[in-house]
């Protein structure tokens, strides 16, 4: 009798590891797929002018430290701040992302990132874009996932040695 | 008969009543997580993470530093590099390190950070932003430069680490606003 029950626990312990292996991995897939899909969606958005789709990936209090170092948090003062850097802008800036890799930090927070090709020019001519590397941390939140960091570190050469 | 259908029906709606508000308490708290401000023994924690890693830094230990990041630990550096892995990230700092020590070296090094924002992304990770404002003496000559500053910590063991690393420095664009 207490064989048949500590067997019976062992199976039921073992079954149930083993369905919550096959539940996280098929949940790790399925977020993946959704945390690329929201990225998509968030730049399809910007592309087609969709401002409130657009900030609708934010977190209320999402943080954005831009190639310049200046660092904005809370999603109304980086709408103001986006506002305002439109009105600098000459010309619609152009962006190209490549080698984007995804991180799960755990399976509601994933770090996301990239290499960005940016040609922005503000309006007096001056060419602020280049090479950088975008982080973004996104979030799950109430079953959405959400930006709550991002930033673009420009590339720059190493320094030579006595230069 | 009656008494005991209707005491059966009591339990099954105290008992769902109980599983509702349990459900609520946990959604209520997965809600609050991201208002919350940190604790005082994990704000302990990330201080402790905080003070050993620039200890190393400054000590120019790489291998004193290797501890204090995830094993999966990613970071972009000033320059804009990509590095994952702790040992990766292990390796890279003991470059950093060389060159530093081909440099003169500071008599004194003062810090000050700004704008700092941490807050809960789950009960296990926080993250902190701020700005660094770092000064080297050379004897009566300056050095000073910023740096806006991001970390993911992740408490692993009653520890917290570094999960990611990302340090961009500040040089304001001409006509752009500064730092507040």
């Amino acid at each position: 009798m207490k064989n048949i029950i500590f067997s019976a626990l062992t199976l039921f312990s073992v079954s149930f590891f083993v369905q919550n292996s096959v539940a996280q991995s098929t949940t790790s897939k399925t977020d993946e797929a959704a945390v690329l899909k929201m990225w998509n969606d968030v730049w399809q958005a910007y592309e087609s002018d969709n401002e409130e789709k657009m900030w609708s990936f934010y977190a209320e209090n999402a943080c954005e430290i831009y190639p310049d170092g200046s660092m904005i948090c809370g999603k109304n003062a980086i709408r103001e701040s986006y506002q305002a850097l439109k009105t600098m802008l000459e010309g619609n800036p152009s962006w190209t992302l490549t080698k984007t890799a995804l991180h799960f930090v755990e399976p509601g927070v994933a770090i996301l990132t990239a290499d960005v090709k940016a040609d922005v020019k503000l309006k007096g001519g001056q060419q602020v874009g280049g090479d950088s590397k975008l982080m973004v941390v996104v979030h799950k939140i109430n079953g959405q996932w959400l930006i709550e960091f991002d930033s673009q570190t420009p590339v720059l050469p190493m320094p030579e040695p006595g230069k | 008969m009656i008494l005991t259908i209707f005491t059966t029906q009591t339990d099954k709606t105290m008992s769902n009543l109980l599983k509702i508000a349990t459900l609520l308490l946990c959604f209520a708290f997965t809600q609050n997580l991201n208002a919350q401000t940190i604790t005082a023994a994990d704000q302990k924690g990330v201080d402790a993470c905080y003070n050993a890693f620039m200890t190393a830094f400054d000590n120019l230990d790489a291998s004193g530093l290797g501890p204090w990041f995830t094993e999966n630990a990613e970071e972009i550096n000033p320059l804009g590099e990509l590095v994952r892995g702790r040992a990766n990230l292990v390796t890279n700092y003991s470059n950093l390190f060389a060159y530093f020590k081909s440099q003169p070296k500071p008599d004194k090094v003062e810090r000050n950070n700004t704008n700092q924002q941490s807050r809960y992304l789950a009960s296990d990770l926080i993250l902190f932003t701020y700005i660094m404002e770092e000064t080297l003496h050379f004897g009566d000559k300056k050095e000073s430069n910023k740096m806006a500053t991001s970390v993911l910590l992740r408490k692993k063991d009653n520890k917290w680490l570094v999960e990611l690393l990302n340090v961009v420095p500040v040089t304001p664009m001409p006509g752009a606003p500064a730092n507040k």
